[in-house]
């Protein structure tokens, strides 16, 4: 099949239907301007209206039930900012009790110092709001401080300081790249992803479904080409717009960076040394990335972006309508959402086996690259993967086009 | 010109076309009579390569439409009732484009578009985007991208379906030129008027079946009516009859 390929046929169709995509102005924006502007537009809109709504905002407390009596010690260790406590006669009421997602209830005799009997504080959780979540979390917090409090007053008896109960301790320190890896190295592969396939959804569905549709396909295939050489050319338009998309959204971060430290410093001033130094850590700002690794990023970029097209190609060539076509493509972008996810845990397993699954070994291969891991091997694989993959995509796709079926559906 | 032997096309549960023979001489304007589902789409789609028989084959200028598909298309130029244009590109786009991959130099594409646009009268509008276009507009620029590579064979399937009057006088005068170039024009349809005006020869499809093919004369004669309308009539209602009785 591939020796009759016609490279100058496939270039011709691959140019049209650029030239087609490139002049559809809603499929420009959605694939140029949303990845552009959208994050560095947030990143402008959010302090802005942070710093109008923030002043307007007062806490609301959590309310816990307490059944029995808690010993005032206790009581000023559970009750913190965020609670404040309401007195049960039975746990059970708190079941019925409005605005209260959290009971305690209280045994008779709460230990007051060390050496007395032990006891349970037993917590009724009554809903899974994030409220309440997070009054367990500060009730644990303070019966901790309490126990804590309770072993102090014992050493300061004996005449220790409460320090030699934890002889060892540790302290983290965050390296250049700090944390900001992780979180660039999964998020950027992932944003990639889905802005690839957005981009090269428009084309996609331009290529297929729009051209069978307004009549075209009959004629295209009527020419003297072969299916692949139009499956080809359609997939050169797609990936073109794929990239341009995924080039865009890597623009739009470098934008939001710079957007968000302008509007935190504008409108958010108090907080600004504090919040534009958490923000240059979280993005990333202190990486440096040499240029080997600039060119495998790079490159794994091109590859999965390249699967990614394919896998948006591929329902569009089979589906009869724009509208079937869209049903399809939502999954097939989770598809790819998923398997970039799962490169969360290639760091725990042997990085052959991830390196070799399709999606997920771009997406670890580019976290490594950023702390300047670089591996020949687990690149090439990588690549290959994404390739491999993207072969079978593709004719898979040429498959559908030969079919009669497929080709004429509804016509 | 065209050979075609035992041919015929199941689709599932179907059967589009049941084994027919014919024989297609070059040079002429041949019809294809039929109802609507009597097969004549699936026919000519058969002939243009982009659907493969059941059985039979079919021959045009001695190159065989399954495995010689692409010099078939080569000879080859159709135009259909339900065929449209790239929208966003203009009307000379899209027949550079087809140029492109018909195979032909730039300079080729552009000495054939300027006989086109004087053929076709579509030079005032062919730099316009073609969504812009009327239908008899769009029509003409299917039919030139259709003869841009200078066809042998035209076929053309309900090409007049949808056009105004004036319209469809300029597709039969195209046609009736083509065959003054000593090409073969297939020209399918349902409207017996026009079939009456053009073709030289005809076959008449009923129900997939083949049931009659001759010059128009041989027709008349055949059925015993004057007109080729009341011809397709009786020939129908006969192989109708033929059939309740089998």
């Amino acid at each position: 099949m591939f020796a009759s390929l016609q490279m100058p046929q496939i270039w011709a169709i691959a140019k049209k239907e650029i030239l087609a995509t490139l002049r559809d102005r809603r499929a420009m924006l959605t694939a140029t301007l949303i990845p552009l502007l959208l994050l560095p537009l947030l990143a402008l809109v959010m302090p802005i209206a942070a710093s109008f709504v923030m002043p307007a905002l007062k806490l609301d407390k959590t309310r816990v039930g307490i059944e029995g009596t808690l010993p005032e010690e206790l009581r000023k260790a559970l009750v913190g900012g965020l609670i404040s406590t309401i007195k049960l006669e039975m746990v059970a009421q708190a079941a019925t009790a409005k605005e209260m997602a959290v009971a305690i209830a209280v045994p008779r005799l709460i230990p007051q110092a060390i050496g007395d009997p032990p006891a349970e504080l037993v917590l009724f959780q009554h809903s899974s709001s994030k409220r309440a979540a997070a009054a367990i979390l500060a009730i644990e917090a303070g019966v901790s401080r309490y126990n804590e409090r309770l072993s102090a007053i014992k050493l300061s008896a004996l005449g220790l300081d409460k320090a030699q109960l934890k002889p060892l301790k540790t302290r983290t320190e965050f390296g250049k790249a700090g944390f900001a890896v992780n979180i660039i190295g999964t998020l950027l592969p992932l944003m990639l992803i889905i802005w690839c396939a957005i981009g090269g959804q428009a084309s996609a569905i331009e290529a297929t479904v729009a051209e069978r549709e307004r009549g075209t396909l009959e004629a295209l295939l009527g020419a003297p080409i072969t299916r692949a050489d139009a499956v080809l050319g359609k997939f050169i338009s797609v990936t073109f717009f794929g990239l341009i998309s995924g080039i865009c959204g890597l623009l739009g971060i470098a934008l939001t960076v710079l957007c968000s430290t302008w509007a935190i410093k504008s409108f958010l001033g108090a907080l600004s040394t504090k919040a534009i130094a958490a923000m240059s850590l979280a993005l990333g700002l202190n990486i440096e990335i040499s240029l080997l690794g600039g060119l495998v990023i790079f490159s794994t970029v091109l590859s999965l972006a390249s699967v990614m097209c394919a896998l948006v190609l591929l329902p569009c060539v089979f589906a009869r309508s724009y509208k079937e076509a869209q049903f399809y493509i939502a999954p097939s972008v989770m598809l790819g959402v998923g398997a970039a996810m799962a490169a969360n845990f290639a760091e725990f397993f042997s990085s052959a086996v991830f390196s070799s699954l399709p999606m997920t070994g771009s997406v670890a291969v580019i976290g490594d690259a950023f702390v300047g891991k670089i591996s020949g091997w687990t690149w090439l694989l990588a690549n290959f993967s994404n390739l491999a993959l993207t072969a079978v995509l593709l004719l898979i796709s040429i498959y559908f086009m030969c079919r009669e079926a497929v080709i004429f559906r509804g016509g | 010109m065209i050979e075609i032997t035992n041919l015929s096309k199941r689709f599932k549960q179907t059967q589009a076309l049941h084994p027919l023979n014919l024989s297609i001489p070059g040079g002429c304007i041949f019809g294809l009579l039929g109802q609507n589902g009597a097969g004549k789409t699936t026919l000519l789609r058969i002939l243009a390569t982009l659907l493969a028989p059941s059985t039979g084959d079919a021959r045009i200028g001695g190159l065989d439409v399954v495995h010689d598909s692409l010099a078939v298309r080569r000879k080859m130029g159709t135009v259909s009732a339900g065929m449209g244009v790239y929208e966003r590109l203009s009307g000379r786009e899209n027949l550079h484009f087809f140029g492109q991959l018909y195979g032909m130099q730039k300079s080729d594409v552009q000495a054939r578009v300027s006989e086109l646009m004087r053929e076709l009268a579509i030079g005032d509008w062919i730099d316009q985007r073609a969504g812009g276009y009327s239908t008899g507009m769009k029509q003409k620029i299917v039919i030139a991208r259709a003869v841009l590579h200078r066809p042998e064979v035209l076929l053309l399937d309900e090409a007049s379906n949808g056009l105004d009057v004036l319209a469809r006088r300029a597709l039969m005068d195209f046609a009736l030129s083509c065959k003054a170039q000593n090409r073969l024009v297939i020209y399918s349809t349902h409207v017996m008027s026009e079939a009456e005006a053009l073709c030289d020869h005809a076959a008449i499809l009923h129900l997939g079946r083949l049931i009659a093919s001759d010059s128009l004369p041989g027709l008349l004669e055949k059925s015993g009516a004057n007109t080729l309308e009341q011809c397709f009539i009786n020939l129908v209602s006969a192989s109708e009859r033929t059939a309740h009785v089998r």
